[in-house]
């Protein structure tokens, strides 16, 4: 168990599948904040790390300390006000395709197209001729046992189920990186725990870096290699945690890792002014 | 300003008393529903079969006991008669497909305006600030009101229709575009430009579907504001160029104290009416029902 300081090169050190050269991702000092009507709120203060190629990195941090916010703005979807965002050698980043999003919502699959259409539409938008599209998007699915929802409309799915499908169609997109926003948030604790096993199988087969944001201290272990931690207000990196090899709870140094990421949260929380209940 | 989602006149079913057959139907059914029990376990089919066949009676009796005129009144078997005349000789066949096609025309026009003031709307704010405008102006216009206006610049032709009827479905569709187009959910728009979508791609794959719902239901009502606007402009029209359409059909009908016929007219047009309405509900069910965007039919 080695933590190691919040700069971006230190975790350089580590042994990580696929990883070599520059990283893929950088962020640098970035901070992030809304206009609201009261005047500016930041959300971010200052963010500085880095993720390799086929890296899983996991934004841990409790509730409004802006994990979210860095994660949209790494999807192109919000600009830093300061500080630049690097990714692939590009810091002017719009949303696209090499950046699959998965979303907490369960809203986010198009209700108008089927199972198989939805991940077959978003290989289409991308390029894909439509029979190929067709082909691979039943390929992906089965990969996730769920070929025989093909052609159901979401409406018709479990939370769990659509989950699954949003994963599905990131995955099928053979992006750069997958960005997950709390995916599974919204789901039951089972639901959760096995999409959690499911993910972490199919995370290791995958070369793409993974940024994944919870507020879970054993969803972050499970699926990442390292675990960066947001804290402060505005919040910025508070500790940089390699977890690489602790896939299962019963692995060595699991508990230590738990340990010690769930000390640095509480901290958090005592430090903030509302206090976070998971 | 006033916004009007919500359309000033009601415009479900083949539209109001003015378009339904000559016997209302309200009252038949309120007496019928006081028995309950047996009469609610019927099948919606046979129950409103049998409702009709009541209803067809009653006006059968009334024409044979009260006497009436013929001049003023004709018998339902009458008006059975001059239907399937009119319907074999054609000469309901042809006002028919008149009235049909202005309406068609006029709706694909008013349908096309509308999809592209709503786009405007979406991408820029100050297009947005017209479509209000203009919607909140006009909207509470009823449309036929605009056809003296439509006589002076197109003439006495089927252009000056064509152009009532458009702004008819234009104005309820753009309100209702609008709002669809505005509350496409947040995610489901991320998730588009997360696919690489912009513009009119954006626009054409996720806004419009989205909006659907709301889509289906402005031109649920702005066909059935057409619908009435081209039957009155006919009304006061007469012969547009080679032919008349339904409107003026019943005005000659009228003229020729033929009453049968003005009633088949009538029966015609509700008719018609009755099947664009199921049309619609059908293509509803057929769409946003099956998707789970909107829930239950009506219908």
């Amino acid at each position: 168990m080695q933590a190691v300081p919040p700069a971006a090169d230190a975790a350089a050190d580590s042994a990580v599948p696929g990883g070599a050269g520059r990283p893929l991702l950088t962020v640098e000092r970035v901070a992030i904040g809304y206009h609201q009507p009261q005047g500016y709120v930041p959300a971010v203060g200052e963010a500085d790390f880095a993720v390799r190629q086929g890296e899983k990195v996991i934004l841990l941090g409790p509730s409004g300390c802006g994990k979210s916010t860095l994660l949209k703005a790494v999807a192109g979807f919000l600009r830093p006000d300061s500080g630049r965002i690097v990714f692939d050698g590009r810091d002017d980043l719009e949303p696209g395709p090499d950046r699959a999003v998965v979303f907490q919502e369960l809203d986010q699959l198009l209700p108008w197209r089927t199972v198989v259409g939805n991940v077959a539409y978003a290989l289409r938008a991308t390029g894909t001729p439509r029979a190929a599209a067709r082909r691979q998007a039943e390929e992906q699915l089965a990969l996730m046992g769920l070929d025989h929802a093909l052609d159901r409309y979401p409406h018709q799915l479990s939370g769990g189920m659509k989950q699954r499908v949003a994963i599905a169609r990131a995955f099928a997109l053979a992006p750069r990186m997958l960005l997950m926003d709390e995916p599974f948030g919204a789901l039951d604790a089972q639901t959760r725990g096995r999409l959690q096993h499911e993910l972490a199988a199919l995370a290791r087969r995958t070369r793409a870096s993974l940024l994944f944001v919870t507020h879970s201290i054993d969803e972050a272990i499970l699926l990442g290699d390292r675990v960066i931690v947001l804290g402060g207000r505005p919040s910025g990196v508070r500790d940089d945690v390699d977890v690489s090899g602790l896939e299962q709870p019963d692995a060595e140094g699991f508990a230590e890792a738990r340990r010690h990421l769930r000390g640095l949260l509480a901290s958090e929380e005592e430090g903030s002014e509302h206090g976070v209940f998971d | 300003m006033a916004s009007s989602t919500s359309p000033p006149r009601t415009a479900r079913g083949s539209g109001g008393p003015e378009a339904r057959g000559p016997a209302g139907r309200a009252p038949a059914r309120r007496d019928r529903r006081r028995g309950a029990g047996p009469w609610s376990r019927l099948p919606t089919v046979l129950r409103r079969a049998l409702l009709f066949a009541a209803l067809v009676g009653v006006w059968q009796l009334y024409v044979v006991v009260a006497d009436v005129s013929p001049l003023v009144f004709s018998s339902p078997w009458e008006v059975a008669v001059a239907l399937a005349e009119g319907w074999g000789s054609g000469a309901l066949v042809g006002p028919t497909l008149t009235t049909l096609r202005i309406l068609g025309l006029g709706m694909a026009i008013g349908m096309a305006l509308a999809l592209a003031l709503t786009a405007l709307a979406v991408a820029t704010k100050a297009g947005d600030d017209v479509l209000s405008l203009l919607t909140a102006m006009i909207n509470p216009l009823p449309s036929v009101a605009v056809l003296p206006l439509a006589m002076l610049w197109f003439g006495l032709n089927e252009t000056a229709l064509v152009f009532v009827v458009a702004n008819a479905v234009l104005w309820p569709l753009a309100v209702n575009l609008g709002t669809g187009f505005r509350t496409v959910p947040q995610t489901t728009l991320m998730v588009g430009r997360s696919l690489g979508l912009r513009g009119w791609r954006l626009i054409r794959d996720v806004h419009l579907p989205s909006a659907l719902p709301a889509t289906v239901a402005g031109i649920k009502t702005g066909w059935a504001f057409g619908w009435r606007t081209i039957i009155a402009a006919e009304l006061v029209f007469g012969v547009a160029g080679a032919q008349g359409g339904l409107g003026f059909f019943i005005n000659n009908a009228r003229f020729y104290l033929d009453i049968p016929d003005v009633f088949a007219g009538l029966v015609t047009i509700a008719v018609i009416g009755i099947a664009l309405d199921l049309l619609f509900s059908v293509l509803e069910r057929q769409t946003v029902v099956r998707w789970g965007m909107k829930q239950g039919a009506t219908t």
